[in-house]
């Protein structure tokens, strides 16, 4: 067994699932996001925390193996973002949110915005219409939804509506482009409940800190692989203790992150958990690229070339910071622990 | 997940009522002069530390998964986790007698006689016992396995001939826990065999030895032809050890549970001081240490999770195995870099002869230098990297 392995070291209830998650995935993986997006949704993995009629209303744990294997399978699939909603499916439309979990369609969302209502708040009751710009926006160009921060509140946009352009911003994670989406005027259906926006955030914190952590698992395992494989000086790579070192150091920085994943999988309160996802997305942001890094630098030359992917990951995992990264994230926590009596 | 419940003088007690009678306890019984967050701080002597220890034991805070039968409490490790996070909620000083209490109880109740646990475990909790480690020797530190003291065959016994190091609190130990060879050094972790010494045999001096840090313990003791019967071995003849590093390796991931909570104390009184100091304030609006704040925050909060986890892996049955070294790799190096960061947020109080703020430049600058041993002590941070790499990755080993 490879302690690497994204799937190790789940809840023993959640055990057959990952199977079934890594299968998916795995069939999923290299599939272009609306393929993939119907792939997923055959088995049950895209509604799979989806409250009912839509999904199935699993506990926010069972979203653990899915999105393990999803970052381990580097699908281009924004799976996290997608989770991460599941219960704001109710803010839209009925045959919307059907298609979001039924594989017909695909939402994205944006980790920042500068958004507003375009000619302030509506007082009538219809739908607002937004104007701002969105960055960071993954795969904006094929998804149907896009969830955009508007000021405290949250908006699902309709991507194939009037008043949307979009443009390439990075390419970084080839798999998963980032865009800037330009919104005039825009008609977007709001999400105004403080506390679907509040859990919202922490899922989103906490599933890109797992996104994070199964990417650099499997970067880790591949080099596993090659330094076991690779001879030098007249022994396998691995027996060089400064290696097996590392290896050691990043295995306990996996084993770090998990645990503050888990417990905050497990919160009871909203506030518990939005601290510890914030802590886990700080903790991801300032350790997992560096593990990547490493796995890739543990491949030689061969970590250079298209032949490895461990670039993938980091390209996922770097893109996937974006504008929180370390020093960001960690003044957010500090920001909470200063603000204790 | 199980419900925290416990029997006690036949009544059941809920964790929360119990972390409820504990808090209490402590906070009408703590001395003051304890607290190494007050102004009013001052070191405790040994004898005050010993019946403070006693004190706890009798209030429910030590021997909590210890059978009633031997002086424990008879609780599961979910009582013990309480009692420690209410421990290390308060700025209290570490234990004199960890050696007995963390190592030498739970190795005597997994590999001793019946006749060593009536007569050694009930002592330890009643601070009638300290006990000192003797593991380490002057050419087998880290490399344990090249121990050379000789426990070698006589009638109805053993003669002990040799020298260890590092025996903290020998001087003034009433046992040791000591290991000793039977056979070679070539035999490297066989032929090895566990005593409970009494210190007060003859052949056996204790020279104690300076430490960096302001507080006393450290040892070198030397065994010369000191005659121990064969009822003070600790398992079988060559078994003890591998009894022992089996319980080992569950008790560090079980032992100072209070570590989670301490390091929240500890970086609480640091953030209280630069709030309450004018000349400290505005280093708390500075991004570099807000940073190094959040991370170490986070830091206290993976050594919670790491307790909790442990936990729900005992009391659900699962493996714990190598466990322990995640959390004193993790554990040492994070509460380095807190120590360091309290004294250079600290250094920038010299302006000031505010007694809180000298108490706590007084606690981060021996907390900095107590903690430089702290990668060192119960296996290396080196030792930690090579059992998480052998045990827990399962990487193959290589033989040149």
């Amino acid at each position: 067994m490879n302690l690497f392995d994204p799937l190790n070291d789940l809840p023993s209830d959640l055990a057959d699932f990952a199977e079934t998650a890594r299968r998916s995935c795995e069939a999923a993986a290299g599939l272009p996001p609306a393929e993939a997006a119907r792939r997923l949704a055959e088995d049950g993995l895209t509604g799979v925390i989806a409250p009912e009629p839509f999904g199935l209303d699993l506990p926010l744990t069972a979203a653990l193996p899915v999105l393990r294997a999803a970052g381990a399978a580097r699908l281009s699939l924004p799976l996290g973002a997608a989770l991460a909603a599941s219960h704001l499916l109710s803010f839209l439309p009925k045959a919307a949110a059907e298609a979001l979990v039924d594989g017909r369609d695909f939402l994205t969302a944006a980790p920042v915005a500068d958004v507003s209502v375009a000619g302030g708040r509506s007082t009538s009751g219809d739908a607002p219409h937004l104007s701002g710009r969105a960055g960071h926006v993954p795969l904006a160009d094929a998804a149907g939804w896009l969830l955009v921060p508007v000021g405290a509140s949250l908006a699902f946009v309709d991507l194939a509506a009037g008043g949307i352009a979009v443009k390439r911003a990075s390419v970084m994670d080839e798999a998963r482009p980032s865009f800037v989406v330009d919104l005039d005027a825009a008609a977007a259906v709001s999400v105004e409940d403080p506390e679907a926006v509040a859990e919202y955030r922490a899922r989103a914190d906490l599933f890109q800190a797992i996104d994070a952590s199964a990417g650099a698992a499997a970067a880790m395992a591949l080099a596993v692989g090659h330094l076991t494989d690779r001879s030098q000086f007249g022994q396998p790579l691995i027996g060089f203790q400064s290696l097996r070192h590392d290896l050691a150091r990043a295995r306990m920085e996996l084993h770090s992150l998990d645990r503050l994943i888990a417990r905050g999988l497990a919160a009871e309160t909203l506030t518990e958990r939005t601290t510890l996802a914030t802590m886990a997305r700080a903790r991801a942001a300032a350790h997992m690229p560096g593990i990547v890094e490493m796995a890739l630098h543990m491949h030689g030359g061969m970590g250079f070339t298209r032949n490895v992917p461990v670039h993938e990951w980091l390209r996922r995992l770097r893109a996937g910071i974006g504008p929180a990264g370390p020093a960001e994230m960690n003044e957010a926590v500090a920001a909470r622990v200063l603000a204790l009596p | 997940m199980n419900i925290m419940t416990l029997e006690s003088e036949g009544e059941t007690e809920g964790g929360e009522a119990l972390r409820a009678r504990l808090r209490g306890w402590l906070d009408e019984n703590v001395p003051p002069h304890l607290l190494e967050d007050r102004p009013g701080h001052r070191p405790a002597t040994v004898e005050e530390l010993t019946e403070w220890e006693r004190r706890c034991y009798h209030a429910g805070f030590w021997g909590i998964t210890w059978p009633e039968a031997y002086g424990g409490h008879g609780l599961t490790i979910r009582e013990h986790l309480i009692a420690n996070q209410e421990i290390g909620r308060l700025a209290l000083p570490p234990s004199v007698n960890s050696v007995a209490k963390e190592l030498v109880g739970p190795i005597l109740l997994s590999a001793g006689t019946e006749a060593q646990k009536e007569t050694l475990l009930r002592p330890i909790l009643e601070m009638e016992h300290v006990w000192c480690q003797g593991f380490s020797e002057p050419d087998a530190g880290s490399d344990l396995a090249r121990l050379r003291t000789r426990a070698d065959r006589i009638d109805g016994g053993w003669r002990i001939n040799g020298q260890k190091i590092w025996t903290s609190y020998a001087s003034r130990a009433d046992y040791c826990l000591l290991l000793a060879r039977t056979g070679t050094v070539e035999d490297r972790h066989k032929g090895l065999v566990l005593f409970a010494l009494p210190m007060n045999l003859a052949g056996i001096e204790a020279r104690p030895i300076p430490q960096i840090a302001e507080v006393d313990g450290f040892c070198e003791t030397f065994f010369t032809d000191v005659e121990i019967g064969d009822d003070a071995v600790i398992g079988s003849v060559d078994g003890g050890w591998r009894a022992a590093v089996s319980v080992l390796s569950v008790e560090r991931a079980t032992n100072r549970m209070y570590r989670g909570c301490r390091f929240e104390n500890e970086l609480m009184h640091l953030i209280r001081t630069c709030r309450e100091a004018p000349a400290l304030a505005p280093l708390l609006e500075d991004a570099g240490y807000r940073q190094r704040i959040g991370a170490l925050w986070t830091d206290m909060e993976v050594i919670k999770a790491n307790a909790a986890d442990v936990v729900d892996r005992v009391a659900e049955g699962r493996e714990i195995g190598e466990y322990g070294s995640f959390i004193k790799l993790h554990w040492s190096e994070a509460h380095q870099r807190l120590a360091v960061l309290g004294l250079e947020m600290l250094n920038h109080a010299w302006r000031t002869d505010d007694a809180a703020v000298q108490r706590a430049k007084e606690r981060f600058e021996a907390m900095y230098l107590e903690g430089r041993c702290e990668t060192i002590y119960a296996g290396t941070s080196e030792i930690q990297l090579g059992i998480i790499a052998d045990r827990i990755l399962g990487l193959p080993r290589v033989k040149r």
